[in-house]
């Protein structure tokens, strides 16, 4: 059972159909097609399978919510929260991406082409986000760890009350969050940017990459203790 | 309440030649200390005793709050507390002025564990009545008398099925020991019920020995995965508890050992501080969301609950219901916590027997009374407060505290520190020690069937075969203030 592809079209089905439909066929087939997905909600929730999922169009709220192994790409934009919670795996996201997506992520990475909303990456704890575009107020709020890289600029109070993890940018930051301190990046942190970007094709220069800054906590207790 | 604590020194120096007479055996058994035993002075949790030319005294009263955990382990049966009446100073009482002078030296709020202990409209102010002739009485030696409860089968493919309707409630791993988390799931599966996660994660131990495990949704998403919620028998989106309405729960770094970051898969030493509101539910429709997505990641196979603090019980219960919640959980003002602010648990929510009535009456309103379960939670101790927790219209209870004490503990209010002296609520390794799993969830299998059999004999009386048959029609109220919260006839009218 070698690179063998299934197609599900969405178009008369239930979310819950379809979610079904897309975990009995995760273990049997290599790559799952979900034609005409009209921007279905929950779309490959909870999915634990290793497989190739190519969404043919756009998806709506918590798209790949949990995804654990699966190798998901979205064709269009997503709604709000897309990888929401996810544990590994990836989230390809060719055009853009609504509020909250890497909402409380562990692990796997999250590539939004163009533009994100607001709250990108909130609560998350592990793993990388990677916005093409801009992202919007509060990117990284209440951060706890893991790795969020925007190309364009980034909205009001970036990393409010963020405890641990890295918010680069490399456009403009409209202001801070509390607990947020904007810095200049080191050569690790090129090193960093450079494994995650170049894999993506965003053509960029090495200029472009000593012109990126960090966001990290000023401090890892804001709240509590030392 | 003030406290008077009273040790004799004779009997204290009897003798100390026994090492491991105390009940929890000594931390470290060596002879040679056991002069030095100072069990009160080491166990109490609240720096009452001093110790003065080598022996220790209680000498610092004002600090006691009656957890008799000193009592409990003077091995010489040395100490006596005695509770004495309350201060009738009105609002300048000596608590008063101890805690605004204690406020004005220390610049800080009081945390407190467990609940609030504040007189409030109880359980107590209500009574089941008796059958007679309009109605017989059931014979509770040879009738029969049906306790189990099927939870959650308005979506869910497989509805909560127990033998009792009592249910341990929410309490997380790193605010309890691993001993203690295991008790607890033991013990549910002896008594033929569910425990619950909490919000820090399952532990695979947990999951092993609780035959019916929840596990909660809480908005910091400590260990939550898709493996996580469908290795549960159902799954409850935590909004709030009834202790700290409005707040999340607060884990401090020093909490967070190995095993506590493992399980909520955050780095060590961390603090996890659960947001005060899910980041996506802030509105009707949100909740609504939230539940069809856990429902799709479980697959519609194990029930969604939601779980309120007790505030606007009724608008909060309606919400839920439309968004399709399958049980409902209301956490009165009196629920127990890990840790909270003592203002806001003392001060915040409406009591478990005016909130049980909300939530009913919001369910009766959309007429979903039927398809709704509702499980009541706060304060619930023994088989009358059960019996009358579903005459007032819940399903099902939580013990949180009850369970807690079944274990062993004795309420000292100090779980927030880590240094449990039961080895309940903490990671120490000598004091988990203390904590003997395999007994206590016997402790509290036995504690739970009891308070089952309690119950049936309230309600057998009352002239019903079944736990749940009980109704608000079958009790009245001692009280003005219960009656009018609850809307129980009063006695004698
Ligand atoms: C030590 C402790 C830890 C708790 N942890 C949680 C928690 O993680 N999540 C939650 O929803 N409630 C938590 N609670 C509240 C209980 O689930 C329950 O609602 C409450 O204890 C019921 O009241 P009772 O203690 O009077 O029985 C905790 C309570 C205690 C005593
Ligand atoms: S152990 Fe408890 S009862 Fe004894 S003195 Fe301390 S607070 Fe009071
Ligand atoms: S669990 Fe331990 S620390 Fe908490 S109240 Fe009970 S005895 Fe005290």
């Amino acid at each position: 059972m070698t690179n063998n592809v299934y197609e599900i079209d969405l178009s008369k089905i239930t979310p819950r159909e379809a979610n079904e439909s897309i975990r009995e066929n995760a273990s049997k087939y290599d790559k799952i097609i979900l034609k005409n997905p009209h921007s279905m909600h929950y779309l490959i929730a909870g999915l634990v399978d290793e497989v190739d999922i190519e969404v043919d169009g756009s998806a709506g709220y918590f798209v790949g919510t949990m995804n654990d192994k699966a190798n998901i790409k979205v064709n269009g934009n997503v709604g709000w929260f897309g990888g929401d919670n996810m544990t590994g795996g990836k989230l390809l996201i060719e055009g853009s991406a609504g509020d909250g997506v890497g909402q409380g992520i562990y692990g796997g990475e999250i590539l939004v082409r163009k533009d994100a909303g607001a709250r990108t990456g909130e609560i998350m704890k592990n793993g990388n986000i990677i916005i093409g575009g801009n992202s919007g107020f509060m990117t990284g709020i209440f951060m706890m760890g893991g790795c969020i890289v925007v190309l364009g600029n980034l909205g009001k109070d970036v990393g409010e009350s963020i405890i641990r993890g890295v918010i680069y940018v490399l456009g403009e930051v409209e202001s801070l969050g509390k607990n947020a301190n904007l810095i200049d990046i080191d050569d690790e942190d090129k090193k960093k940017l450079k494994g995650l970007l170049s894999k993506y094709d965003f053509n960029l220069s090495s200029s472009d990459y000593d012109n990126f800054r960090k966001i990290i906590p000023k401090s890892k207790r804001p709240f509590y203790g030392k | 309440m003030p406290y008077n604590v009273k040790k004799d020194s004779f009997l204290c120096n009897r003798e100390f030649s026994r090492p491991g007479c105390c009940w929890y055996k000594c931390d470290i058994k060596d002879e040679s200390i056991c002069p030095e035993c100072y069990s009160c002075y080491n166990n109490c949790p609240h720096n009452v005793y001093e110790i003065i030319n080598n022996e220790p005294y209680p000498t610092h009263q004002k600090n006691c709050i009656g957890c008799r955990i000193c009592e409990e382990m003077c091995p010489n049966n040395a100490i006596n507390v005695y509770a004495v009446s309350d201060d009738r100073r009105n609002v300048s009482s000596y608590d008063d002025m101890f805690e605004i002078k204690r406020k004005s030296i220390e610049g800080s709020y009081q945390v407190k564990s467990m609940g609030a202990i504040r007189r409030i409209p109880t359980f107590d102010d209500l009574v089941i009545i008796p059958a007679q002739v309009s109605r017989p009485p059931l014979d509770k030696y040879r009738e029969p008398c049906f306790t189990n409860v099927t939870l959650g089968d308005r979506y869910a493919e497989h509805p909560l099925k127990l033998d009792t309707p009592i249910m341990i409630g929410a309490m997380s791993f790193g605010a309890l020991s691993k001993e203690a988390k295991l008790a607890l799931a033991l013990g549910s599966t002896y008594a033929g019920t569910a425990s619950n996660t909490g919000e820090g994660g399952m532990l695979k131990d947990e999951r092993k020995l609780a035959k019916k495990l929840i596990a909660q949704y809480a908005s910091g998403r400590f260990g939550v995965s898709a493996d996580y919620l469908n290795n549960a028998d159902a799954i409850e989106i935590k909004i709030g508890q009834g202790a700290k309405s409005g707040m999340g729960g607060h884990l401090l770094g020093e909490k967070v050992n190995a095993e506590v970051s493992k399980i909520r898969m955050i780095p060590e030493g961390s603090d996890a501080l659960s947001p005060a509101r899910h980041m996506d539910i802030v509105g009707p429709e949100d909740l609504s969301m939230k539940i069809s997505q856990l429902r799709e990641i479980t697959d519609w196979q194990v029930p969604i609950m939601v779980k309120f603090a007790s505030g606007r019980v009724k608008d909060d219960v309606k919400i839920a219901a439309k968004g399709g919640a399958d049980i409902i959980v209301v956490d009165g003002m009196q629920g127990g916590t890990g840790a909270g602010p003592e203002i806001v648990t003392e001060h915040s929510g409406i009591p478990t027997i005016a909130s049980i009535v909300e939530a009913d009456n919001a369910l009766k309103e959309l007429n979903l009374r039927n398809k709704v379960s509702l499980i009541a939670a706060g304060g619930i101790r023994n088989g009358a407060d059960l019996v009358k927790s579903i005459a007032l219209g819940a399903d099902a209870v939580y013990i949180g505290t009850a369970a807690l004490i079944a274990l062993g503990c004795r309420v000292c209010q100090m779980c927030y520190k880590g240094n449990c002296r039961k080895g309940i609520a903490t990671q120490d390794k000598q004091l988990r020690h203390r904590l003997d799993y395999h007994k206590s969830g016997e402790d509290l299998g036995r504690y739970i069937k009891t308070m089952t059999e309690e119950g049936c004999m309230l309600v057998q009386q009352a002239g019903n075969t079944h736990i749940s048959k009980i109704e608000k029609e079958d009790l009245r109220s001692l009280t003005l203030e219960a009656s009018k919260l609850t809307g129980v006839e009063m006695a004698g009218f």
